[in-house]
């Protein structure tokens, strides 16, 4: 009786300690940790991915339709990002005569447009048109216009090189940065666009600007077709007495001004710093593209930029651009204005299509080399074409999703290594709903759902960033594993020692055996 | 007659103590007032209540609300009554062990006669007589009455004073076979401290002894009664607080969570104060089984027979180690200690026990005031203080219960510590 | 002949191109000397903007401002970064008082559903904005005044804006050029041109105090106030001790290290005041003389200003004073309230803090106490006693929030009423709290700053009194601008305690010998209960194991 019940109080102690404690510990000190999906993360493939793209060939007869078609295919065979949807028909009766008779290419566009819908994202009209004078016409609609058959060549290089844009896209999902990734806006959520007239000498110079007005009429207009892809904000301000020494010297010549003040071309990037104090740009939340208009002082003006060969640019206006900060426009008084009233009235429309074709590159939208052949319509608003948008949402949309995998696989690799991190809820939902968006991204991609796609492949790359920069990650990066055991050791281990061995006891006397050996005279 | 002296100069002790000039020096002391008992605490909860600011929302006060409901009453009502309401508390306490002290001896003659037939012959001359008992009464008595502990205490005027007596009268009930009175007191102790929780085990059993009948029918009435009591204690604190529970987390809570590192005779405070803040759960956890779970089942299963004995090592073990004691629990558990002076002549560290005791009260608030007020020292100075009054105290218990089972032994098998005709001696296998 | 020309074109200029913008910039300084011997100079740069621009679209209003500020739906706020302390008594009172380190409240539109969030967010931008460390502004030490601070802008009728109201200190934070460059940065003049240019770091900061500030708040213009504009004004605010600079005849020169260079191009106007009332007891003379002297009877005081009209056409000012014969040191008068608050108790124990409040009137001043204790100082609220006994009848209303440890800090406003010619003492106790060995700053025995008390006060009269009245803008709405009362919001002087600290290098020793402690009892106890007690013979073999247990085992004899 009284041996069950010291067994018994044994037993109490096991029972505490070791069922009790064993999970309590466990449970107290476990470092916090959602499980991730490492397996999905670890399969992403960014070579992987392809963008199906829909492209109708509407021919007179179907040999040039096939012709054609078949060439465009064989092009396109070995594109690994974009694979094209060919379809060929003949053209209908009604709109070949049409098309025929139509004096301008305009006109001609308006009646393919009203057959068939224009509008619609990631497709492209091929369409022949006897009288061209070229072979190929192209303008800001999703329709290219070619003479005959003996043009397929040029229709393929213009549809590589300027539709679809093959090396940029691809480039948009390699490791190292091409030049069109070099130059153009990490993605984001969505921009800030701000304009900031710098006013270097107020007294000297009064500049009559309404820099407010001309950012919503010019940009506004422009960042408004791009609204499928992104929300820009727009806005401006004033720096006054900003003053920047360009180091320019005085050159005599033939204008109307009988100088004019060299500035080198690699004293410009100092400028940029000098801004930075004072655009505030870290005040924004989103990344902010800045868009600089330097009004010269008269006593300085005409500044005008020399390349690096000590070569006069000599264009009418002068600016230069910095890619993933912005562009800056030296905006200089004419001599009459600086002699009479020294009121300064920037030309508006010069100054902000300077920005605006500034701005087409700094979003992503890449002018191509010309193709002999091939007649591309001039840009005459700031509305940027159609195909251009299209392209623009492909090559978004593969480097957000490239970029999203590719943090997810970094900070996967970084969480499964160091065991100590904590992961908490909103980390684990925001890289879960990343995996999510990218697997659905990709496969809209395929089905060629461009704007959707689009629209998913920024959710991934949002959540993916989310969870990258998260702070609560570091918590607890830099407890070492043997220090632990300095913590529990004290108190666990003269505890435990008489416990366990008063196991071997209880185990023993569980079976039924005697617990002390007795002696055997 | 002696004993109404005793009570006179202990209440006149306490009395002039809490009027002295410098009362509000030993009503702030740490040894004597914890963030749960102080005064001073109590004065701003019954203040704040009072301006219609309720006192759980800050963390200040932790006492209960029935507390705050008294104390508000007397102290707006009859604030002089106080100190000698106080004094009147304590003597009650130390009368109520007298009595309980007196049951407890007659429960010892009759289990002492119970084992009468295994007591072998040459140990019987260690039987304890009636004089001998009596005596333990006295000296119960007299040293909850004038052991300094106590008198501190009291003239700290904290709510441990409320406490012993809770406790005390729980004993008493139980000792009288008494069961409404033990469990609705030991309730009320409980719902002061949470842990005389612990004391429902051997006031079950000294019930069920005492009311003889079914032994598992008395447990489980003893058990039923508690915990109704406990239960509607907690409810009619959360009526008083208009409804709301959120008063649990500044008193249970605060017991148990350990949130106010300010320092006291106790293992948890600089332990916490030092301990990395990943871990601090863990420990919590661990330090508050080793107080609450750990012990009560083993001590139980070895020490049903003596339930007294029980009760007494309980209540110690329990001051030790729990997260804000004060020297009025000390002196409570001392105060039993007479009980068993038959076990001192097998107890082999009273000499340091008790050496160390005096050591540490004297030493304690010496290197706190280098600490705090000249700035000479630094907290690891109290930190060994404290660390070595621990350890004396449960050298002091260990020793005790040692002595119990040698005693038992010795009743049992004689007092020859031979085998067989060698030497041999006794060892715990 | 030219710069007149030139001057005639700025200001037609102006008339045109300010209301195409509609932005307007003034730039003001007021010097006032102070007895005994010190020297007050404040400057003040107002941009009031038209709201019908948006907020995106910002002419001299700095962007950086206007953005934060329509981001977070913020209605006004106030940023001081300070150091030094205002001698009250002495000096009289500042345009603009400010606590000691950085204090920042601001009120919330009344749309904003979670203001706690959108405070936590102000706090971190204007803490990157500013370079200060405004980020350690939390939970725990953000008081909501309930009497103390009120709009001083446009608010709409029937608004509750107290409960969108927040109100943080910091008392240990530093001001030094590193916040001074940034401010710079939001004025359309930054510090090329204009009175910002005197503001030169190395000179400014050598001051017995210099505090800087950015308040933004919201101003009606039309009579029934339909419409409003927002008022960006940006304050420095300096004293100078004639010790220091060597010579009670200051000049620009040996004040900021420079002249003017006339004023800022953008601003409409720009005028230094100088205060010379004490002209007639310690005559001096200025240099260059002024354009203008007026009077300004105010409120029971009268106050002689010398006022200079600044032009931006580029030419240097030097202000001076040259004393006509050796003057004694004034006299310090003092005010007609001041204060005085210090800490009492020995020993890091428990303690209490006094604060001191002096009437100096005849008649009684209605004060509203603030006092803001942080959540590592409790104080007891049954220990406040005004002028020694507990519920004292100059109290007429009371609110106390009673703080939790980490989570909020204490909260006391008292409104009182102060009896003329008299001092009212309020005492409260406190008692220091143990904290967590990381909850120490690097540097433990430096001590604790306990914030300052803030009091409003409606002062029945305008001595010493400099600030301007709340429908004012610069400093010319002071001028003989008597009112029934002139409130104010004073900061008094902050404190400082010293925690007791723990041993910060024990963690692991305290580990160990607290459990060896439990452990101490954990072992005989379970021998107790778990073994028995058995006769052994003596000399039987043991094994080598159990010589090893017997080393830590006790023999029982």
């Amino acid at each position: 009786m009284i041996e069950y019940n010291r067994m018994l109080a044994s037993a109490s102690f096991v029972g505490v300690l070791i069922i009790i404690g064993l999970p309590l510990w466990w449970k107290t000190t476990e470092v916090y940790r959602v499980s991730l999906p490492y397996d999905k993360i670890n399969s992403f493939d960014s070579l992987s991915h392809t963008i199906t793209a829909e492209l109708t060939v509407l021919a007179n007869d179907d040999t040039t339709a096939s012709e054609i078609a078949n060439l465009i295919e064989k092009a396109f065979q070995d594109s690994t990002i974009i694979k094209l949807r060919i379809h060929k028909s003949i053209l209908s009766h009604s709109l070949h005569t049409t098309l025929d008779s139509v004096a301008d290419e305009h006109e001609a566009v308006e009646e393919v447009a009203s057959h068939f819908d224009l509008s619609r994202h990631n497709s492209f009209y091929v369409v022949q048109r006897k009288p061209l004078f070229q072979d190929v016409w192209l303008a800001g609609e999703r329709v290219m216009f070619f003479r005959d058959s003996k043009a397929s060549s040029t229709i393929v290089e213009a549809l590589k090189g300027i539709i679809y844009q093959l090396s940029v896209v691809e480039g948009a999902s390699s490791e190292s940065a091409d030049i069109a990734r070099q130059i153009r806006f990490p993605p984001g959520a969505g921009y800030h666009v701000v304009l900031s007239v710098v006013h270097p000498r107020p007294d000297a110079l009064k500049v009559d600007l309404d820099a407010g007005n001309a950012i919503e009429d010019y940009i506004g207009s422009f960042v408004d077709e791009l609204s499928v892809l992104y929300n820009f904000t727009l806005k401006s301000q004033w720096l006054h007495l900003l003053n920047f020494d360009f180091q320019s010297t005085e050159i005599k010549d033939e204008s109307e001004w009988g100088h004019h003040f060299a500035v080198r071309q690699d004293r410009l990037h100092l400028l940029l710093t000098k801004l930075e104090e004072r655009t505030a740009t870290h005040v924004s939340e989103l990344p902010t593209i800045n868009l600089a208009l330097y009004a010269v002082p008269c006593d300085k003006a005409p500044l005008v930029i020399y390349d690096e060969y000590d070569q006069k640019i000599s264009s009418p206006v002068q600016a230069f651009m910095s890619p993933k900060w912005g562009g800056v426009v030296l905006a200089n008084p004419s001599p009459k204005e600086c002699a009479a009233d020294q009121i300064f009235r920037p030309d508006v429309r010069v100054i902000m299509g300077t920005f605006i074709s500034q701005l087409r590159k700094l979003l992503g939208i890449t002018d191509a080399e010309p193709i002999k052949g091939l007649y591309l319509e001039p840009l005459r608003s700031v509305k940027p074409r159609q195909w251009e948008i299209d392209n623009l949402l492909r090559i978004k949309t593969t480097e957000q999703l490239t970029s999203a995998e590719r943090t997810l696989q970094s900070l996967a690799q970084l969480l499964g290594e160091i065991s100590n991190i904590v992961i908490n809820d909103e980390v684990g939902a925001s890289i879960n709903s990343a995996v999510e968006s990218i697997q659905r991204a990709s496969d809209l991609m395929r089905e060629g759902q461009l704007v959707n796609a689009y629209k998913t492949s920024q959710n991934a790359f949002l959540d993916a960033e989310t969870a990258f920069m998260e702070p609560s990650l570091l918590a607890l990066l830099y407890f070492p594993d043997d220090q632990k055991y300095a913590i529990y050791i004290p108190l666990f281990l003269p505890i435990m020692f008489p416990v366990v061995l008063s196991l071997k006891n209880l185990l023993l006397w569980f079976r039924g055996k005697p617990i002390h050996k007795e002696k055997t005279d | 007659m002696g004993v109404v002296i005793k009570y006179l100069v202990a209440g006149l002790v306490r009395y002039w103590l809490i009027h002295l000039d410098y009362w509000q020096t030993i009503a702030n002391r740490v040894e004597i007032a914890t963030p749960l008992n102080s005064w001073k605490r109590l004065m701003e909860g019954v203040y704040l209540y009072d301006h219609n600011i309720n006192p759980y929302e800050g963390d200040s006060f932790h006492e209960s609300p029935i507390m705050l409901i008294f104390f508000h009453f007397l102290l707006t009502k009859a604030p002089i009554i106080l100190p000698i309401l106080f004094t009147i508390l304590d003597l009650l306490t130390a009368h109520l062990l007298y009595k309980t002290s007196k049951a407890f001896t007659r429960i010892f003659k009759e289990s002492q006669e119970a084992v009468l037939p295994e007591v072998a012959e040459e140990s019987k001359t260690m039987l304890l007589s009636d004089t001998q008992l009596k005596e333990a009464s006295e000296y119960v008595l007299s040293v909850y009455l004038f052991n300094p502990y106590s008198v501190l205490n009291c003239a700290g005027m904290t709510t441990t004073v409320i406490q012993n007596l809770l406790l005390a009268t729980a004993l008493w009930g139980a000792s009288s076979g008494k069961r409404i009175i033990a469990c609705v007191f030991i309730a009320l102790a409980t719902h002061q401290a949470l842990y005389p929780l612990l004391l429902i085990v051997p006031i079950a059993i000294l019930l069920a002894d005492i009311n003889k009948g079914c032994n598992k029918c008395s447990y489980i009435r003893t058990l039923l009664v508690f915990v109704l009591s406990w239960g509607f204690l907690i409810y009619l604190s959360a009526y008083i607080m208009d409804g709301s529970y959120n008063y649990v987390y500044n008193t249970y809570g605060f017991i148990l969570t350990v949130p106010d590192l300010k320092p006291n005779i106790g293992l948890f405070w600089y332990f916490f104060t030092e301990m990395f803040e990943h871990f601090r759960l863990l420990f919590v956890c661990a330090f508050q089984i080793n107080a609450l779970a750990l012990y009560i089942v083993p001590l139980t299963l070895r020490f049903r027979k003596e339930p007294v004995l029980l009760a007494t090592v309980l209540i110690a073990l329990s001051t030790i180690f729990r997260s804000y004691p004060c020297i009025g629990d000390v002196g409570f558990y001392l105060a039993l200690l007479p009980l068993w002076k038959h076990l001192f002549t097998f107890m082999q560290q009273k000499f340091i026990v008790g050496c160390a005791f005096i050591i540490t009260s004297v030493l304690g608030p010496t290197v706190w005031h280098l600490w705090i007020y000249s700035g000479s020292a630094n907290a690891n100075f109290f930190f060994g203080v404290t660390l070595s009054f621990a350890t004396a105290q449960i050298f002091l218990i260990t020793d005790l219960l040692f002595a119990y089972i040698k005693r038992e032994f010795t009743l049992k098998h004689g007092s020859s510590r031979q085998v067989d005709g060698k030497p041999a001696k006794l060892v715990l296998r | 002949m030219e710069s007149v020309r030139r001057l005639l074109l700025y200001n037609i200029f102006f008339i045109v191109f300010s209301c195409i913008h509609c932005d307007v910039f003034k730039e003001e300084l007021f010097i006032k000397s102070l007895p005994p011997s010190h020297l007050y100079t404040h400057f003040q740069f107002v941009t009031l903007v038209n709201s019908d621009t948006s907020s995106f679209h910002s002419h001299l209003a700095p962007r950086s401002l206007v953005e934060v500020i329509s981001r977070f739906h913020v209605e006004e706020l106030h940023l001081t970064l300070t150091e030094g302390q205002w001698r009250h008594n002495q000096w009289g009172y500042p345009v603009l008082d400010a606590a000691p380190g950085a204090e920042l409240y601001a009120w919330f539109s009344a749309d904003v559903v979670d203001v706690d969030i959108q405070w936590k967010k102000l706090t971190s931008t204007l803490s990157g904005l500013f370079c200060a460390s405004l980020n350690f502004i939390e939970n725990f030490n953000t008081v909501i005044p309930q009497m103390t601070l009120w709009p001083t802008g446009a608010v709409k009728a029937g608004q509750n804006v107290t409960s969108h109201l927040r109100y943080a200190s910091l008392p240990r934070e530093i001001v030094c050029t590193e916040n001074l460059t940034p401010w710079k940065k939001l004025l359309p003049c930054e510090s090329s041109k204009g009175f910002s240019a005197l503001l030169n770091s190395r000179m400014i900061h050598n001051t017995n105090y210099h505090s800087v500030g950015v308040h933004v708040r919201k101003n009606c213009i039309s009579n029934d106030c339909s419409e409003n504009n927002l008022e960006i004004k940006q304050t420095v605010g300096l004293v100078y001790d004639y010790d220091i600079l060597t010579s009670s005849e200051w000049s620009f020169r040996k004040l900021y290290g420079q002249g003017l260079p006339g004023a800022c191009p953008l601003s409409s106007d720009s005028k230094i005041y100088v205060d010379v009332t004490s002209n007639d007891t310690q005559p001096f003379t200025l240099i260059p003389p002024p354009h203008s002297v007026v009077l300004s009877q105010r409120g029971g005081s009268d106050v002689k200003l010398a006022i200079y009209d600044v032009k931006p056409d580029g030419q240097m000012i030097n202000i001076g004073i040259k004393h006509n014969r050796n003057s004694d040191l004034p006299v310090p008068i003092p005010p007609p309230l001041y204060f005085n608050r210090y800490v009492l108790g020995y020993g890091k124990e428990f303690g209490g803090i006094v604060t001191e409040l002096t009437n100096n009137c005849w008649t009684s001043i209605n004060v509203v106490v603030l006092e803001n204790a942080p959540w590592w100082l409790p104080i007891q609220l049954s220990t406040l006693r005004i002028n020694g006994e507990a519920e004292s009848s100059l109290i007429i209303s009371q609110y106390y929030s009673p703080g939790r440890s980490r989570q909020k800090p204490y909260h006391l406003e008292l409104l009182m009423k102060l009896p003329p010619r008299s001092t009212t003492t309020i005492t409260i106790d406190f008692e220091f709290v143990f904290l967590k060995w990381q909850e120490y700053p690097p540097d433990a025995n430096h001590g604790f700053y306990i914030g300052s008390a803030l009091i409003l006060a409606n002062l029945p009269t305008a001595k010493n009194y400099t600030s301007l009245p709340n429908t004012g803008t610069t400093f010319d709405s002071m001028l003989n601008a008597s009112k029934l009362w002139y409130p104010i919001v004073f900061r008094t002087n902050g404190a400082m305690v010293s925690l007791p600290t723990p041993d910060f290098s024990m963690p692991y020793n305290v580990i160990c010998l607290a459990c060896t402690v439990v452990a101490l009892a954990f072992g005989p106890l379970h021998n107790i209960c778990t073994k028995e007690l058995v006769l052994k013979p003596v000399g039987t073999p043991v094994s080598l194991l159990q010589k090893v247990f017997n080393l830590f085992k006790r023999k029982r004899d």
